[in-house]
């Protein structure tokens, strides 16, 4: 029963602080709060206590053969506690920042944060897919009532796309459904289920290969890949800072984690031979999100873009059907998750004091706020992927990876590494040192700012200096997933 | 007629009788209005009551020659019933606050439902014509019942003259296939097309019919008249003809279609017909979006949005099948639940009469900002709207895999169906949304006395017309049902598929 505390904790906590918010919304933003802390507290008992892999399985709708059952391997809990460390951050940074329709705002982001548990939980694909949409409309909310100027046309492209791609991904479970069912008799949609199904001939490789473009779109879009990203860049920048920080941190890796959790396992054989393909568009997709990061002049997009180069690495290191690369991914997805999170925020606390994102009008700002400056030298060396920080040894796993497997996109997307310099100190060139462009008061950091984002550095520096530390779980977790035999 | 027969058939006397009494409330009572409401709510709530504890437990039961009381009827009259039970609890603060509220509306919406209840039971073509008729006649004058403006009564003269119409075709339909069969009973025709017995004619037959069908569930292209008589007609009665007349509707096309699948597959008569509806579910999906995607008011939205959506319904139809049928019926509801909650939402926005603008009905404008004024309402809203979009958490998510299950499960034309209908949903939900961000967004200006607005937000305090408690509880009863059948669909899948096979 403790896993389903992941999903009914955060959307008890939001039903409660919204029912009891009122005009002020404290007892909303409490209960948001209340309820990430909850559940990253339940997330890092699981992990110390190491009773893993935990499952739950109710009856659902015993009629179509769905359950609501969920699993918990070494894979999803390094998730599930970045959803709680996120989702607190998210509560914390928009203390400020959002004023009106509080308790809705509040309500919104705890369903979002359950929709995402979900997703990193659920054994059953029917649930699956559930909780997939599930996370898409509050988040819609989010950007469309809280966000920034151009909020509107941000969230209906958000939706359209992610909706899309899902749509997409849910024709593929029902065809998956439909296949297996009619061929074994077996109506179900539990995972264990039709995990054998591609393994044992039900299903012809033609159908096969639709059923796992299928499933990619899907999880592509989210991630997203190069070609289906146009999404990010608006949703990222015009999202509010909480919106952002999900997003960015948690809504994007979830679908590397459907890669790895559905789409290869599902159907190894053809996820081998679409291998080549998916390590190029992420490699395109590291030098794109790159090199459009470098002509940004908005800093939020920046670290917008600097998102689709470095999920790019994601799609190269678990495509490279290679241990160490697989490992990469998800070492990447974590820091990337607490690296750009953190960014956001700070992005956010330098919106909230300034009233702008241009670079070209900052400058000079670590002198007036030393607290902001230091944190953002952190970060942008963790953009960079500095030894010491997570981002470093994901990426390094990751081109490990692809080195064995394709050299050629090994080489590529090294280049990644050199662009990924440029425009992480050129942020904070621009931003932080030199003359101030403009004369303003700024306030430094709050103190409650400040310690999340320290705890946010401080899990990085974890990652990167005791990678050891995420490695022993997901080691666990990964060799089940490659899809059969290893080469 | 036994015992056991009349139990079984008791809804329909129920309402029978309740028709009559609410005439004869209007003749005698001294506050005829308030009479015939009472009268109207406490017979359906009776017939409710009936068809639960001495219906369901005769079922199945034929009474020969006229009514088969069956799952099909028995899930047909409580989607018909409830309908009409929430669209008179709607009604009631509607008429108040517009067209001044008179005894015969209530009766009206009595002998509508009892027609449309006649339609989900009938077992043969001539209980099916009564039925229909019966729900027409009742139909024309409930649209005509707007009476400012021209709009009612185009309205009105649109839905008698194409309904009238598409009643010749069905009936001389029916008259082709009693030539061929000698018999009135559905299944005797059914058979006959699926077995290839009744030769050419009865294709003819089928197709005159399936015309009327399909003007009556607004299915393209015989949807030309839906967005006209939504706008020009009442929400109330729009709603009742988004819900009720539909569903009453859909049942004898089960009965036509269900079982007849399997024969469909070799060939034959009944194939062809098969493809004539895939077809046109096909361009209802497609016409019914692209007319909501175009169009400003919400009426006229929800219109399209209702042509579309009786497209979805019939895939499932087409795959058949008992998985088919119980998707289609449990879709069927989720629709007429969603339908229901999104109407009643208009109804209960609608300007008063009193109103300087002359406006009749809520246009999308009135909908920005609606969460600081009305929670209740746009929570409901919200919730019809995503369910009609088919998000999860709503009854439309659930309904809306299941169809395309069912179409992927079956064969290849119903996969492209399926195809078509994943593509649409991804249409339908630009317009869909569009509405509910609106819910949510700033309101431009504050407007003075803006419809609805209650005490705290500054607007003149608007006394709320009789029956809004009522209103309000129906609308909120509504909303939950929409969560429930999204989050807990178990019990009621079960349910229906256990009463659709009997």
């Amino acid at each position: 029963m403790i896993l389903a505390l992941f999903v009914a904790l955060p959307l008890v906590c939001g039903l409660v602080g919204w029912a009891l918010g009122g005009r002020s919304g404290l007892a909303s933003r409490v209960a948001a709060l209340a309820g990430s802390l909850a559940c990253l507290a339940l997330a890092l008992s699981l992990w110390l206590g190491s009773a893993l892999p935990a499952r739950l399985e109710l009856p659902w709708i015993p009629s179509i053969g769905a359950s609501f059952s969920l699993s918990l391997d070494g894979l999803s809990l390094p998730f599930l506690a970045l959803s709680g460390l996120l989702g607190a951050a998210a509560v914390v940074a928009s203390w400020k920042g959002i004023e009106e329709r509080v308790s809705f705002f509040h309500f919104n982001l705890s369903l979002t944060l359950a929709g995402i548990n979900g997703v990193f939980l659920a054994s059953d694909l029917f649930l699956f897919a559930f909780m997939w949409e599930l996370m898409l409309v509050p988040m819609f909310f989010v950007i469309d009532i809280w966000g920034h100027g151009g909020r509107h046309r941000a969230a209906v492209k958000f939706f359209i796309f992610t909706q899309a791609g899902g749509l997409l991904m849910i024709a593929a479970i029902a065809g998956l459904y439909a296949a297996h069912g009619s061929r074994t008799g077996d109506w179900s949609f539990a995972y264990d289920r039709l995990l054998g199904a591609s393994a044992t001939g039900a299903l012809s490789p033609t159908l096969q290969l639709l059923l796992m473009l299928g499933f990619f779109a899907g999880f592509a879009v989210k991630l997203p890949a190069f070609g289906l990203h146009a999404w990010l860049p608006d949703a990222h920048t015009e999202a509010p800072t909480a919106g952002s920080i999900l997003l960015a941190g948690l809504l994007l890796k979830t679908g590397g984690y459907g890669l790895l959790r559905f789409a290869i396992p599902l159907f190894p054989e053809v996820s081998r031979s679409f291998a080549p393909v998916a390590m190029w568009l992420g490699a395109a997709g590291i030098l794109w999100g790159g090199v459009m990061a470098l002509g940004q002049s908005d800093m939020k997009r920046l670290v917008a873009y600097s998102s689709v180069s470095h999920l790019g690495f994601v799609l190269v290191g678990i495509y490279s059907f290679d241990p160490s690369g697989r490992n990469g991914a998800v070492i990447q997805m974590l820091s990337h998750g607490l690296s750009t999170g953190a960014l956001f925020m700070l992005v956010g606390a330098l919106q909230d004091r300034i009233g702008t994102r241009e670079l070209g009008r900052m400058g000079g700002l670590a002198r007036a706020a030393p607290r902001m400056g230091a944190l953002g030298l952190v970060l942008t060396l963790a953009l960079l992927g500095l030894p010491g920080m997570g981002n470093f040894i994901g990426e390094l796993l990751v081109l490990f990876g692809a080195f064995k497997s394709d050299p050629a996109v090994a080489v590529v997307s090294g280049l990644g590494l050199v662009v990924a310099m440029a425009y992480a100190l050129r942020m904070f060139q621009l931003a932080f040192h030199g003359e101030a462009k403009e004369k303003r008061e700024l306030a430094d950091l709050t103190r409650v700012e400040t310690a999340t984002l320290g705890v946010l550095v401080a899990v990085l520096l974890w990652v990167g200096l005791y990678p050891r530390g995420v490695l022993s779980l997901i080691s666990l977790a990964l060799p089940g997933l490659s899809g059969g035999a290893t080469p | 007629m036994s015992l056991d027969q009349a139990f079984a058939a008791s809804p329909l006397v129920v309402l029978a009788l309740a028709g009559v009494a609410c005439l004869l409330a209007i003749s005698f009572a001294k506050r005829k209005a308030e009479a015939a409401f009472a009268v109207c709510a406490i017979g359906m709530a009776a017939a409710i009551a009936s068809s639960i504890a001495l219906s369901l437990p005769r079922m199945p039961l034929r009474i020969e020659g006229l009514l088969s009381m069956d799952g099909l009827s028995f899930i047909g009259t409580a989607i018909i019933l409830a309908s009409g039970l929430a669209i008179a609890l709607a009604s009631r603060p509607y008429l108040a606050r517009r067209e001044g509220e008179r005894g015969e509306y209530y009766a009206l919406l009595l002998f509508a439902t009892l027609g449309a209840s006649v339609l989900a039971a009938s077992s043969s073509l001539a209980t099916l014509f009564l039925g229909l008729e019966l729900l027409s006649v009742s139909l024309y004058a409930l649209v005509a019942y707007r009476r400012e403006g021209a709009e009612g009564t185009k309205a009105a003269f649109t839905y008698l003259i194409l309904a009238s119409v598409a009643s010749a075709f069905l009936l001389f339909g029916m008259a082709l296939a009693y030539f061929q069969t000698g018999s009135l009973e559905l299944s005797r025709a059914t058979q006959a097309a699926a077995d290839g017995s009744g030769g050419p004619l009865i294709i003819a037959a089928f197709a005159m019919m399936g015309v009327g069908f399909a003007f009556k569930l607004a299915v393209a292209p015989f949807h030309m008249w839906a967005p006209e008589v939504y706008e020009g007609s009442t929400a109330p009665v729009a709603a009742l003809i988004a819900t009720v007349s539909k569903a009453a509707m859909a049942i004898p096309l089960v009965r036509i279609l269900a079982p007849r699948i399997l024969a469909a597959a070799s060939g034959g008569a009944a194939s062809s017909i098969l493809w004539i509806v895939a077809a046109l579910s096909g361009v209802s999906m497609i016409a019914g979006n692209l007319l909501a995607l175009r169009e400003d008011r919400v009426k006229r939205m929800l219109a399209g949005s209702s042509i579309a959506q009786i497209g979805y319904i019939l895939v499932a139809l087409i795959a058949g099948g008992d998985y088919g049928t119980s998707s289609a019926l449990f879709y069927l509801a989720a629709y007429s639940l969603s339908t229901l909650g999104a109407f009643a939402c208009v109804a209960a926005l609608s300007p008063a009469r009193s109103d300087s603008s002359g406006r009749a009905d809520a246009r999308r404008e009135d909908f920005r900002g609606l969460y600081l004024r009305r929670p209740l309402v746009s929570a409901v809203m919200t919730a019809s709207l995503l369910s009609l979009a088919g998000m999860p958490l709503t009854a439309g998510f659930i309904g809306k895999f299941m169809i395309f299950a069912a179409g992927v499960r079956i064969g290849n034309a119903t996969r492209i169906l399926a195809v078509l209908l994943a593509l649409n949903s991804a249409v339908s939900l630009f317009y869909y949304l569009r509405l509910v961000s609106l819910i949510y967004r700033r309101p431009e200006t504050e407007r003075e006395g803006a419809v609805g607005t209650p005490k705290e937000f500054g607007g003149a305090a608007v006394a709320m017309p009789k029956g809004s408690f009522l209103a309000g509880v129906a609308l909120a009863l509504i909303g939950l049902s929409i969560l429930l059948l999204g989050t807990a669909p178990g019990p009621a899948l079960s349910f229906i598929a256990a009463l659709a096979v009997r």
